[in-house]
């Protein structure tokens, strides 16, 4: 019964393809309409398997083009991928894209750039590009780089770029109209246009999610006003030293080793293979200790924040209340942090976390990283006891990164002073996500 | 409220009907559920159970659909309903991924009218299954055992053939 029933919808459906005759009955997949083909497709694991269909026949040929969403991973030529999706206006033959993405290693900026102007036209999801590191490769490059001219996604909803530390200059005019999701993660910036003048509330007027991290060119600063920014996510800009966020809605900001790269840019490229981490690890105790002494300094940062509706607060990063002024944060419910349990004499890190401590009398949830050097070399004091006072908390999760040293005093130290809470948890981390933070800051204690 | 026990005959295309729960039918088919909705009016007045003919699924055909349908959409048939994940521990397999795999463990032909059926019928979960189980027909096959597995005919000229090779040559 079944198979006569598919024998007659094949029949039925096989009369387009004529020269399937002699399979009729059998063929029935070829007979499938197009919509039901590229549903199938679909749900192959690249485009690239679903490219390879059209070399079956000749009815196989164009349906992969109707597929609404692509993935070129490593991918070797991104011209090609611009000859595969160039369109001047998505129709039937060529449908708008739910979902692009775009892996490739090593890109130039002009084949990185070759297809996104194609994309903008037809991306009204997610685009999504990554460009791996080549081994070695990247310093050679350094000398001849161009730089990637991002176009206008007028229709996309999110997008996500991960350059490898291409150069990227965003577009001067036009309007991101529906995008909520915009992801920078090691991308060099290049002028005239500023980021913060991208993702405002002008140019990105729907925009809810905002996360720019692991980059440089930032100007020494970002102004952000947005009405609908929900949530920004900082970490890792170098040569970052102004922050303004005046954003209403804003309800998460996290902000992590923005203001802290005691780096100058010369520093940064200089330290590819680690071999400044002495250095740093002097400029950063230098630093710590100057804070105190010299006020109004003008490399201090200085920081503005306005978030009315700000629930949560992630803030690994220098605090002074000096030059870190948070405005109207009264609703903040979620506090997260860090703190260093050993450190050498003289050095003030912890001082940013305790201070930023004292802002808050009532924080419900807060989230201390309790980190460990691997080394506690004999310059190194357990500095817990400077902790001596903490906002009234309800709910605290230790995030232990403690390298395989005893960490129970330093819990039980930070537990004594929380009389009020009713939830605790602890969390312990392998060292992986820190040694990317001391690889791409170069910043440890470590060094003896 | 609706009885338990309310049930609904689906007449297939053949003639033969089937007997079902109304509760899980309409959870799973969004046709099906529009036809019950659409003959509510004149099922009031009558205590006579509804027959709703199904003209484009053979008995063959439906007998598997409403086995599926009883497996995922009867939560008092459920072991851990199908998608209460809270009942999986991580890692754990869907409590019903064996049943899914053997499902559509099908000659072609049985499981392209599946993938109409499910179409028709419009129940999505066993729509996705069958086009995932199709897809996966094609997966990791050269192009002949393609051609071979689904009896397509390769109707290109030798210089054609070398052409669409050559432009989408990227993906080989």
């Amino acid at each position: 019964m079944a198979q006569q029933s598919g024998a007659a919808v094949a029949k039925k459906l096989c009369s387009s393809a004529a020269a399937a005759d002699a399979y009729t009955g059998e063929d029935w997949i070829s007979a499938l309409p197009d919509d039901l083909l590229v549903l199938i497709l679909l749900r192959l694991d690249t485009t690239a398997e679903a490219v390879r269909t059209s070399v079956l026949s000749h009815r196989w040929r164009p349906v992969w083009k109707l597929l609404p969403e692509l993935r070129f991973d490593n991918a070797p030529d991104l011209v090609r991928i611009r000859e595969l999706i160039d369109v001047p206006v998505p129709g039937p033959e060529a449908p708008e894209l739910r979902f692009m993405s775009v892996t490739t290693e090593g890109a130039d900026p002009e084949s990185a750039a070759a297809w996104l102007p194609a994309a903008a036209r037809r991306v009204t999801g997610d685009l999504v590009f990554v460009n791996y590191d080549v081994e070695g490769e990247a310093e050679e490059q350094e000398q001849e780089r161009g730089v990637v001219q991002l176009p206008c996604f007028t229709k996309a909803r999110g997008i996500e770029l991960d350059l490898g530390f291409l150069e990227l200059a965003l577009p001067s005019d036009g309007t991101f109209t529906r995008l909520t999701e915009l992801f920078f993660f090691r991308v060099l910036f290049q002028g005239p246009c500023q980021v913060g003048d991208v993702v405002s509330s002008p140019r990105c007027p729907s925009l809810r999610r905002l996360g720019v991290q692991v980059c440089r060119g930032t100007g020494d600063g970002l102004i952000i006003r947005s009405e609908s920014l929900h949530r920004i996510h900082l970490a890792h800009l170098i040569g970052f030293r102004r922050l303004t966020v005046e954003t209403p809605a804003l309800k998460r900001l996290a902000m992590g080793f923005c203001l802290e790269s005691y780096y100058s840019q010369e520093d940064y490229e200089n330290d590819g293979g680690g071999g400044g981490d002495a250095d740093a690890d002097v400029a950063a105790v230098g630093d710590g200790g100057a804070d105190d002494a010299a006020q109004g300094n003008d490399n201090d940062p200085i920081v503005h924040i306005t978030a009315p509706q700000l629930v949560s607060l992630g803030w690994d990063d220098r605090y002074d209340p000096q030059y870190v002024h948070f405005g109207n944060v009264e609703q903040l419910q979620q506090l997260s942090s860090y703190l260093y349990v050993y450190l050498q004499q003289n050095n003030q890190l912890n001082h940013n976390c305790l201070r930023l401590l004292q802002r808050f009398q009532v924080i419900k949830k807060l989230t201390l990283k309790l980190v460990f050097q691997k080394d506690l070399a004999h310059d190194l004091q357990y500095v817990m006891e400077d902790i001596t006072m903490l906002p009234k908390i309800m709910s605290l999760k230790l995030r232990v990164f403690n390298r395989r040293h005893a960490f129970g005093a330093s819990c039980f130290h930070l537990l004594r002073m929380c009389t009020s809470i009713q939830s605790l948890t602890f969390q312990f981390h392998e060292t992986p996500s820190l040694e990317i933070l001391q690889k791409v800051h170069s910043f440890s204690c470590s060094q003896a | 409220m609706a009885s338990e026990k309310k049930v609904v005959f689906l007449r297939s295309s053949d003639g033969e009907a089937f007997e079902v729960s109304e509760e899980v039918i309409s959870a799973a088919s969004v046709t099906i559920k529009g036809m019950i909705d659409e003959e509510s009016p004149s099922r009031a007045d009558t205590a006579a159970t509804t027959t709703l003919a199904i003209p484009n699924v053979t008995a063959a055909t439906l007998s598997r659909v409403l086995h599926y349908v009883n497996k995922h959409f009867d939560a008092a048939a459920v072991v851990g309903r199908p998608d209460d994940y809270i009942f999986c521990a991580p890692g754990d397999e869907h409590p019903l991924a064996r049943f899914d795999d053997d499902f559509v463990d099908v000659d072609n032909d049985t499981l392209i009218d599946l993938v109409h059926a499910a179409e028709y019928l419009h129940i999505k979960k066993l729509f996705d299954l069958t086009c995932k189980a199709v897809a996966d027909k094609l997966k990791g096959r050269t192009i002949d055992q393609i051609r071979e597995t689904f009896g397509i005919v390769n109707d290109y000229t030798v210089e054609e053939e070398v052409e669409v090779y050559r432009e989408n040559s990227w993906a080989f």
